[in-house]
């Protein structure tokens, strides 16, 4: 009745809703008289309405944010200028840094070179640490 | 705001441009991307890579295609890249298998040619049945279709958007329809 490349076509309107009111009828006409056709329009239907179940899906939420997350990863490095300043500040904090490391260190053995006199028991900590004979203290069973 | 004005302000690198961009076409580009790889979450991937994509070659585009056109583009190529890996992957695990266990080496180049009902289950029977026979189709049938059926294309804009005459999209749907009845057909006769 109908030629191959038209009875395909027509089979997948009719289950898209795209033909006339006209055409319809003459579908579900031929669909009661052709079993051949009937059999592949059952297959043509199921796929259809799998295509519409996909297609309804929607987009998840929060993509703007999430493309943003990817474009930061990859964004251009910061100009020149900044980079330099950036660095040069770091310099002269680890400069300055280091200046007040040694100051410290040797107003510290002023310190404690004044509280050996003033407290003798300053240093018990570590002495004990020192005198104490750990290895011999633990293996000694007898 | 019209598209000229559009691209105007996203090779300007305004931000407020580029949220705009996403919000009008995300739809779009998530859909056509769900009719290639069938799954939620690669599709927002997909999304993402062609956002991505636009962001940095904006500058470079020229309005020889609409931006619609162009993002669709990208969005087609972009699926079909991540098929052909998910293939690849397919093709290693194979050989990784065959390394593994002799037995599990069904010696099939192309595993994935045909139908095959054991490897579908529970309720998504025929949704999976799909999917398969949707991967088994050539890839320009398999793009015009997706055109059609997931976005709703008329056939001279599937047309631009292939780079291919009507009457091109026309054999390409009309075969793409054809074999998946085929295939579909002995499916549901197993
Ligand atoms: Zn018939």
């Amino acid at each position: 009745m109908m030629n191959e490349q038209h009875t395909t076509e027509r089979l997948w309107e009719f289950h898209l809703g795209n033909l006339s009111e006209e055409e319809n009828r003459q579908m579900e006409a031929h669909l009661e008289a052709c079993e051949s056709c009937l059999r592949e329009s059952e297959v043509v239907k199921q796929a259809v309405q799998e295509i519409v179940v996909e297609r309804s899906q929607e987009v998840p939420p929060f993509l703007y944010t999430r493309i943003q997350g990817r474009l930061e990863s990859v964004r251009k490095p910061a100009p020149l200028w900044k980079r330099t300043l950036v660095t040069s500040l770091g310099t002269i904090l680890l400069l300055v840094s280091i200046w007040g490391g040694v100051k410290l260190g040797t107003m510290d053995v002023r310190q404690t070179s004044g509280t050996s006199v003033e407290n003798p028991m300053g240093n018990l900590a570590i002495n004990e640490m020192v005198n104490e004979p750990i290895e011999g203290y633990l293996f000694d069973f007898k | 705001m019209d598209e000229k004005q559009l691209v105007i302000e996203l090779q300007a690198g305004d931000e407020k441009a580029f949220r705009q961009l996403v919000g009008k076409y995300q739809q779009q580009v998530f859909r056509t991307a769900m009719g290639f790889v069938h799954d939620g979450s690669e599709a927002d991937d997909i999304a993402q890579e062609v956002f991505v994509e636009v962001f940095r070659s904006v500058h470079g585009f020229r309005g020889e295609a609409s931006l619609s056109t162009w993002i669709y583009r990208m969005t087609v190529n972009r699926s079909l890249n991540r098929l052909r890996s998910r293939k690849r992957k397919g093709f290693f695990q194979r050989i990784e298998a065959f390394f593994q266990d002799d037995a599990d080496w069904t010696g099939e180049p192309e595993a994935d040619c045909s139908i095959h009902p054991e490897a579908v289950v529970g309720n998504q029977e025929t949704a999976q049945a799909l999917q398969q026979a949707l991967e088994s189709l050539p890839e320009n049938q398999r793009t015009a279709f997706v055109l059609y059926h997931y976005e709703d294309m008329a056939y001279k804009e599937i047309a631009t958007v292939m780079n291919v005459s009507l009457p091109s999209v026309e054999s390409l749907i009309h075969r793409a329809r054809k074999n998946l009845q085929k295939k579909l057909m002995n499916f549901y006769k197993k």
